[in-house]
């Protein structure tokens, strides 16, 4: 597949090679994921699993000009261990992530600051204007990811997708993430 | 004991921190503040308070003193 965007390419930071993927070797790379509950939650606020069809049409599906996927190798191993996704909206405005780390070895080392701050320069360099999260309240790690990264909180309230237990979307937390405001933590990545 | 100093108690413990830890101390100070260590201390500062926290409050423990503050 060819490229589609100037966003939609390969980047890297200290640690990891970003390569950008399409939507079959997204898929590929995350099929085993459609029945890991932790995962899913990381992705889609909810444990519910899916089958192989499902994870087709559900999945991380990129598509290189509004959903762009990057599958996160590491330098030292050379094995992919996670997907970020950038959802973005076609006139730049509003884009979100999200992310899965898949390999538990690197739970807690600072993969998602490390990688969503490459991710952020990008996207701010090329147009967009803000990122957007809504995050589980009780979802702590991915709070303090965020927060890391210098967005504030908006407010309160509920997670898009319903909790299997109750039907009813969770509590969450509404952050955000003006370019004005984006500051990297360092600059010594670069673009390939 | 003031609500700074339970507060730098608090974290040292969540963080696994044997040094003392500031009440000046933030999540950029203290290297051991990772994602997973701010579930420990999210978890220990509702055991602490006895309630559950908001997502903007979770969102709001950034330093020694923001945790001193929901101490009260």
């Amino acid at each position: 597949m060819g490229r589609r965007s100037k966003l939609d390419c390969d980047l890297e930071t200290e640690r990891f090679h970003l390569r950008r993927c399409g939507r079959l070797q997204a898929f590929f790379w995350t099929r085993g994921w459609r029945r890991d509950p932790e995962l899913l939650e990381g992705l889609f606020q909810s444990p519910r699993s899916y089958t192989l069809l499902q994870w087709w049409f559900r999945g991380p599906r990129p598509n290189g000009r509004t959903r762009f996927a990057h599958a996160i190798v590491s330098k030292a191993s050379g094995e992919v261990i996670g997907l970020h996704v950038v959802v973005r909206r076609r006139d730049g405005s509003v884009a979100y992530c999200h992310v899965a780390i898949h390999d538990r070895a690197w739970w807690g080392q600072g993969v998602v600051v490390e990688v969503r701050a490459r991710m952020l320069s990008h996207f701010f360099a090329h147009g967009t204007e803000r990122f957007v999260a809504t995050i589980d309240a009780r979802n702590a790690p991915s709070i303090f990811n965020y927060r890391r990264l210098g967005f504030r909180a908006i407010g309160n309230s509920t997670t898009h997708n319903p909790d299997p237990a109750t039907g009813r979307g969770r509590p969450a937390v509404e952050m955000e993430l003006r370019r004005k405001d984006w500051v990297a933590p360092g600059e010594d990545h670069h673009e390939l | 004991m003031s609500s700074e100093l339970r507060a730098a108690g608090l974290v040292a413990r969540a963080l696994d921190i044997q040094a003392s830890v500031s009440v000046n101390d933030d999540m950029n100070s203290l290297a051991a503040w990772s994602s997973l260590a701010h579930a420990r201390l999210v978890l220990e500062l509702e055991a602490e308070l006895g309630r559950q926290l908001t997502g903007e409050e979770v969102a709001g423990i950034i330093s020694v003193a923001a945790v001193a503050r929901l101490l009260g």
